[in-house]
């Protein structure tokens, strides 16, 4: 009589290949979701504008342009308030959502479309109903100086959202570009999760075939698999809060620091969330079984 | 005859229902060791790597 017929628990060598696969299983599962949660990192839209139009980044922006204006007025001799009315918060937040859907879209296909510019509206008329402007002035000069008032703050507002070296990631996608297939490989690396998946519930079949098909051990195997997965994931946050990416970015620019701060607080929440369901569901799979084991 | 602390009238063994929450731990343990080797090996040359992408990269 088998050792599994007498106890009514599976044999030493059940249990050491349903261990191995769940083993694997947790693998599975840390992968496809460390890379669900990475790719939705670097290409949601909506994360991303969330982050960009929250109110602390789109205070600090205000604040550049607001500083920009007044420095401006002080250059070319007109009422601050002239030009300021023009630029609203909602104007801001509009390119802000421009920018963000510029370069996650880059992010998501692998291909770079020609970057959004800030387009303001009216500043030329306005100046040219302010007197002070006017005053001692040619009206060649007049168009010269409204035209450079207009860029300069048109700039300041793009430098403002776009809070890295475009240029440099331009030079970068263009000459990955000419490289690698970058749309190709950023839909291998979309691919990654769903693999992992499928690796994942392979190992789960296995494991349900070893077991003899028996749930209630299956469950504890597949259930132990899955909070392990949890666990994990606690401890890659860890580490990557360890990397101290807030104090590199501090460093570098105050305005990312404001929009990392709350990107970070938002994937943190996102991770651990994971992680919970992960070890809630995996315990209630344990559980299952333990009490079904009891009854057999 | 006596009976054996743990063991039920059948004769089959009680397993402890408490180990089965080991089991999460020792699943995770070898990937927490995989994962610990790699930050302490790599963790400062990678940390090195993005201070300086960020310094290329973000502007003031």
């Amino acid at each position: 009589m088998s050792e599994e017929k007498r106890t009514g628990f599976p044999s030493p060598g059940v249990r050491i290949a349903a261990a191995f696969f769940a083993w694997i299983l947790t693998g599975c599962l840390l992968a496809a979701t460390l890379s669900l949660l990475g790719i939705h990192a670097m290409t949601s839209s909506g994360l991303h504008t969330r982050v960009a139009l929250g109110k602390d980044s789109v205070d600090r922006q205000m604040e550049r342009i607001e500083e920009k204006i007044q420095k401006m007025a002080e250059e070319y001799g007109f009422a601050p308030e002239t030009v300021s009315a023009l630029i609203t918060r909602e104007s801001v937040e509009a390119y802000d959502r421009e920018i963000v859907a510029w370069w996650t879209g880059a992010a998501s296909s692998g291909t770079l479309p020609e970057e959004p510019h800030y387009e303001p509206e009216g500043i030329g008329e306005a100046l040219n109903a302010d007197e002070e402007f006017l005053r001692g002035r040619e009206e060649a000069m007049i168009r010269v100086n409204s035209d450079s008032v207009e860029r300069e703050i048109a700039e300041t507002v793009e430098k403002s959202a776009v809070l890295f070296r475009d240029l440099l990631i331009q030079a970068g996608f263009r000459f990955a570009g000419d490289s690698v297939d970058l749309p190709m490989m950023v839909s291998l690396l979309r691919k990654i999760p769903v693999i992992a998946g499928l690796a994942g519930l392979l190992m789960a079949g296995l494991i349900a075939l070893v077991t003899s098909r028996r749930i209630r051990t299956a469950g504890r195997y597949i259930g132990g698999a899955m909070c392990a997965c949890g666990l994990l994931m606690i401890l890659v946050t860890i580490l990557l809060k360890l990397l101290n990416l807030r104090g590199m970015i501090a460093e570098a620019s105050a305005a990312m620091e404001t929009q990392f701060i709350h990107l970070a607080r938002i994937l943190n929440l996102e991770t651990l969330g994971c992680a919970l369901v992960l070890m809630v569901l995996g315990g209630l799979l344990m559980l299952s079984a333990r009490k079904d084991e009891r009854k057999a | 005859m006596t009976e054996k602390p743990g063991k039920d009238d059948g004769g089959v063994e009680k397993k402890p229902g408490k180990r089965m929450w080991l089991t999460p731990l020792l699943l995770a343990l070898p990937w927490a060791l995989v994962i610990g080797a790699g930050a302490l090996r790599y963790g400062h040359t990678l940390q090195k790597l993005i201070h300086v992408a960020i310094k290329l990269v973000v502007t003031r």
